[in-house]
């Protein structure tokens, strides 16, 4: 009996032993499987959301040229459409680093004229120009999507084709971001088709809002390409409120603005205001102030405002509205509405204290103006 | 995924409406958005005072319970 009961320990000792080298040994493989599994479910829903924006980018532009008599053959349509959404803009060189701003943006600039030609050929010169203006941001839109989708997919096949385990483990912890991201994208699309203002048009609306309370000088202007000025006056000083053209989506072209006006007066302050990403923990809505330009994007504006502002020694002030990410795309929130009034007050607060009566201060509204005219 | 539809509720909570503003008086209208409105767009006149109404505001607010 003791040998019987000893046979069947070593037995089952022997099963445990097998069982935990197949588990040891294969462990990697199974939870390999178990990622792809689950990556794969992540680009079905990526692949489904870039499809629903594609099909309501579609339906969009379709009803926009039917509104405007305009026949646009499906076929044309979709074509037209895939290649704007496959299309790339290639940063310039930083071999030689020297003028490499000019070089962004010569490129920025070109790029944006090829997109809004894009559009315009859709609709055959007969929509007016903010509704291309909107068709354009629709199909960057679109085209910043599929590139998520492109590159997520780009990994999930390079890990399959080599069994990358440490690829697919970082992809797929880093995907929820990504679909959040696109989520958030097919969002804005809502905002931007019908030209309502969305987060990153607090700028321009404070300074339309400045506008309606100073005493005008003159209405807004096109002082440069998608870029309005006004002069107005507040509490003895000469106030000149810049913006992107509205009611279109643009961001202007604010810094040959700023220096346009440099040429023609004698700021003694420049004020900046603009959305800014917030902190996780902090308040959408609550507004700040301080130095510098407050201008988003790849650096190129902002270099170009610092440049004149400090070949001048003029001060630059700057006040922010904090948001989210999402936020900052899709449809302006009533919160952020309101944080416009407090920017405002902000705005006023700065001019009083840091200048004095006869002073020329320069304010711009940065950010895009869509829904925002002036 | 789970993430996804709650996003996609969370935005059907909110509707866009328009605030008018007259710049006389400064009364204030709240009203459902009209596609084509834009912040600054004059779209009348005050029934109060006669004034210049524009379009002030444009946002997005959380809709109001159904009791």
């Amino acid at each position: 009996m003791f040998n019987a009961f000893q046979q069947s320990d070593i037995t089952s000792w022997i099963a445990w032993l097998i069982l935990f080298t197949i588990l040891v040994l294969f462990s990697r493989s199974l939870e390999y499987y178990r990622l792809l599994l689950e990556v794969k479910k992540f680009i079905d829903q990526m692949n489904y959301s870039v499809n629903a924006a594609f099909n309501d980018v579609f339906n969009t532009l379709k009803s926009i040229a039917r509104r405007f008599g305009v026949d646009a053959a499906d076929p044309f349509l979709r074509g037209k459409m895939l290649r704007v959404a496959d299309s790339v803009v290639i940063s310039p060189t930083d071999l030689d680093p020297f003028g490499i701003v000019e070089k962004y943006k010569h490129i920025l600039t070109s790029a944006d004229r090829y997109l809004l030609e894009e559009v315009s050929s859709i609709f055959k010169g007969k929509a007016p120009r903010e509704v291309v203006e909107n068709a354009r941001t629709l199909l960057e839109i679109l085209r910043v999507m599929t590139l998520y989708l492109k590159m997520v997919k780009h990994y999930y096949i390079t890990a399959r084709r080599y069994k990358s385990y440490m690829l697919l483990f970082q992809l797929r912890y880093l995907l929820p971001q990504i679909l959040e991201a696109i989520e958030t994208l097919k969002r804005a699309l809502t905002a931007f088709a019908k030209g309502v203002p969305v987060g990153d048009s607090v700028g321009p609306l404070t300074a339309f809002r400045l506008y309606l309370r100073f005493k005008k000088v003159t209405p807004f202007r096109e002082i440069v390409e998608d870029t309005v000025a006004a002069e107005t006056e507040f509490e003895g000083r000469r106030v000149i409120i810049v913006k992107a053209r509205g009611p279109g989506s643009n961001v202007g072209r604010l810094d040959d603005a700023l220096e346009k006006i440099f040429n023609l007066y004698d700021p003694k302050a420049v004020i900046t205001v603009d959305a800014a990403l917030k902190l996780e923990g902090e308040i959408s809505g609550s507004v700040a102030e301080g130095i510098g330009v407050a201008i988003g994007g790849i650096g190129v504006e902002k270099f170009n405002i610092e440049k004149i502002a400090t070949s001048r020694r003029v001060p630059l002030y700057a006040v922010v509205i904090k948001m989210s990410e999402e936020e900052a795309i899709t449809a302006l929130r009533d919160y952020l509405d309101r944080a416009v009034e407090l920017a405002v007050r902000t705005v006023e607060r700065i001019i009083l204290r840091y200048t004095n009566k006869g002073d020329t201060v320069v304010v711009v509204g940065v950010g895009n103006t869509v829904g925002v005219g002036q | 995924m789970r993430l996804v539809q709650a996003k996609q509720r969370e935005e059907e909570k909110f509707e866009i409406v328009e605030v008018l503003k007259c710049m006389s008086c400064g009364e204030e209208i709240v009203d459902r958005f009209r596609e084509g409105d834009y912040v600054g767009k004059a779209v009348g006149k005050c029934k109060r005072c006669g004034g210049d109404l524009i379009v002030y505001s444009i946002n997005a607010r959380r809709r109001e319970r159904q009791s």
